[in-house]
């Protein structure tokens, strides 16, 4: 009953117009970056944060959220057509959405992608409404300790799964909890590591790091190569796939809904993993897993699909407990923060308007995805067509305006440009930098919540493994920490990280 | 076995020098104890941690150059000039924009990038810098109401 009158306010708040209109805002940038190789939801959000300081609390945040679910439709479309994934959880589409336009039945597989996307994100949401809620009561009984862990595993999950050796995503963590550590301790009011510049004593900010990072330093790996991109020529006909089209692809779909919802829900999860694993599944379960790689629908289906699902399932950890499970969603909560808003189990019961009509605005959004993906198309391969000579100087433009509208400073526009550096030659040692933004929004929690636990327990470090949540969730963390030293995990990451190249 | 350091080597060797310089600058703020944990205490505990993968690191990567894996360029086959340009303009509007204003700035800005990107013939490439300049003027200053500097000439 509590989750149906939530889902009320939630639409009545979601189809206020001025949410509408961000809703459509969102996700039409979303599946225009999507869409567009070479820049992805991450660098997009972080450029388009601080634009949403200027909008109300909610329409920033349901801007943003659509701004991610929408790249993960329009990523497909140049899986398909260009045999170039939009973005890294449409790799797996290539493999068989390609194969399919070659074959001339592009047509059903950018279908087939639309509607598994918008059936797989609708039922994600309804997993995320029925979840959460008592996620969030349950999250009521934690206490900094719980946190801690909770934080720890978060991070070791999220190393576990990144690309590359393990160590490096682990300094990439640690360097992510010291640069969190950057401006006034909460704790006793002291500044740390601020060289006396104004703009440190709130810490470094989010929104830069991010930008520079993801936003300046894709940009700068992209103009030093020439590819060329050669949209595939042909007539895209049949959108609506056929009946034997659907038969095929009803299980898979299914199947990717549950799995990316579920892999979406794990801290450091989400829809690049989810697409990888329903691939995995598909070919598994099928009766001609030969088929698989030369335009099999249920390869396209079972993964965009998941990827979707997956998206919805990462706002359960974010809203309900307050930890994000990727660095798209760190992000958010750090929007959330600037909003004055505290993601975690308060935030249902304080923000009931922001919690339900952000929950409801991702099912009018993927409404609008469904109307935007099918009848827009050719405008989409349109767009593939621009150069990313006349783009790249847009993209960098649109960073430095928009970091320097959140406090008209010229130093944060230098932070970002240090980090957008500091990224590019992370990309070039192959440290990944998911890790460090995670750990750097996740950084000031960790902080309290360590030294609080300590203090609590009069120095006792016992109490992280004494009381039982905790102990569960440190457990886990230590346990994917010693999960690469076994042979037969070593072996699956392997496979995992060869599928990802 | 290359007698020169690989890649892996030289970056865990930067992580560990990283890792003593954030946990000497932590002890600066008062690392305190388990009983009482000072404002250093959580940094240091970060940069420690640093040091010790970067060395977990740098013997993983020994172990690695002595099957033959040695250093491998990561500039080569890229024209890391271009990115070397960019970084040069965004520094160079940063540091100007306060003094120049927004539209001149960035007609600058975005006419070098537009050469810089595709070698477009200057008088092309300044005709995309200005048009994106008020462009961008006209969006971000006009509809949005962004506060962006303005140059001795009021724009």
């Amino acid at each position: 009953m509590e989750t149906l009158s939530g889902i009320l306010i939630g639409l009545q708040v979601a189809c206020e117009p001025i949410n509408l209109f961000f809703c459509f805002v969102g996700v039409t940038i979303g599946t225009l970056i999507g869409v567009l190789p070479g820049i992805g939801p991450l660098a997009t959000i972080s450029i388009l944060l601080p634009v949403t300081f200027h909008a109300p609390p909610l329409s920033g945040i349901i801007m943003l959220a659509g701004v991610y679910y929408g790249a993960l439709y329009g990523g497909s479309t140049t899986s398909i057509l260009v045999n170039i994934p939009g973005e890294a959880a449409s790799v797996v589409t290539c493999l068989d959405g390609y194969q399919m336009a070659l074959q001339g039945r592009a047509g059903p597989a950018l279908g087939i992608a639309a509607f598994g996307s918008f059936i797989a994100g609708t039922l994600g949401i309804v997993g995320l409404m029925l979840a959460a809620p008592p996620l969030a009561r349950m999250a009521l009984q934690f206490g900094p300790p719980e946190y801690f862990s909770l934080v720890i595993l978060g991070l070791m999950m999220l190393t576990f799964l990144a690309r590359g050796a393990m160590w490096k995503s682990l300094i990439m963590a640690a360097a992510g909890i010291f640069l969190g550590s950057v401006g006034i301790d909460v704790m006793s009011g002291s500044e740390r590591f601020t060289f006396n510049i104004a703009e440190l004593a709130d810490g470094i900010g989010i929104a830069p790091v991010a930008m520079g990072l993801f936003g300046i330093s894709e940009v700068l790996l992209n103009i030093e190569q020439s590819t060329e991109r050669s949209v595939f020529k042909t007539k895209i006909k049949h959108l609506f796939p056929s009946a034997r089209d659907w038969a095929a692809s009803v299980l898979p779909i299914l199947r990717g809904s549950v799995i990316g919802f579920f892999l979406g829900i794990l801290p450091g999860g989400g829809a690049v993993i989810s697409s990888f694993v329903s691939y995995a599944v598909e070919k598994k379960v099928s009766k001609h897993p030969e088929k698989f790689g030369t335009g099999a629908i249920e390869g396209v289906a079972g993964p965009e699909s998941a990827n979707n699902s997956a998206s919805a399932g990462a706002f359960i950890p974010l809203l309900t407990l307050g930890i994000p499970s990727n660095p798209v969603t760190a992000i958010l909560l750090g929007a959330m923060i600037v909003f004055g808003m505290q993601p975690g189990p308060l935030l249902l019961s304080q923000h009931p308007n922001l919690f339900w009509g952000t929950v409801a605005s991702m099912y009018v959004g993927n409404c609008m995805l469904l109307a935007l993906n099918l009848p827009l198309i050719g405008i989409w391969v349109k767009i593939l067509k621009v150069p990313y000579a006349i783009l790249f100087p847009l993209i960098l433009l649109f960073c430095l305006i928009g970091v320097y509208s959140i406090n008209n400073s010229i130093t944060e526009m230098l932070i970002m440009i240090v980090f957008g550096v500091i990224g590019y030659f992370f990309k070039k040692f192959e440290f990944e930098a998911a890790p460090l933004i995670l750990a750097m929004v996740l950084g000031p929690m960790f902080d309290v919540a360590l030294r609080r636990s300590l203090l609590l327990a009069g120095g006792d470090a016992t109490t992280f493994i004494t009381r039982p949540i905790s102990a569960v969730l440190l457990g886990s963390a230590f346990l994917i920490l010693i999960f690469p030293l076994l042979p037969w995990f070593k072996k699956k990451r392997k496979v995992i990280e060869e599928m990802k190249d | 076995m290359s007698s020169q350091f690989n890649n892996d080597q030289w970056s865990s060797l930067f992580w560990f020098i990283c890792g003593l310089v954030f946990c000497i600058a932590s002890l600066n703020h008062g690392v305190g104890d388990l009983h009482n944990p000072g404002t250093g205490f959580t940094p240091f505990l970060a940069g420690l941690a640093i040091s010790v993968f970067s060395v977990i690191g740098f013997v993983k990567s020994t172990l690695r150059q002595k099957k033959g894996i040695g250093w491998k360029s990561p500039m080569k086959g890229a024209m890391w000039g271009r990115a070397l340009l960019a970084v040069g303009a965004l520094f160079a509007y940063s540091f100007l924009l306060p003094s120049l204003g927004f539209t001149l700035c960035t007609a600058l800005c975005v006419s070098f990038l537009f050469r810089v990107g595709k070698f477009y013939r200057w008088s092309v490439a300044i005709a995309g810098g200005v048009v994106t300049a008020f462009a961008t003027y006209g969006l971000f200053v006009a509809l949005l109401k962004v506060q962006l500097p303005k140059g001795p000439w009021g724009f």
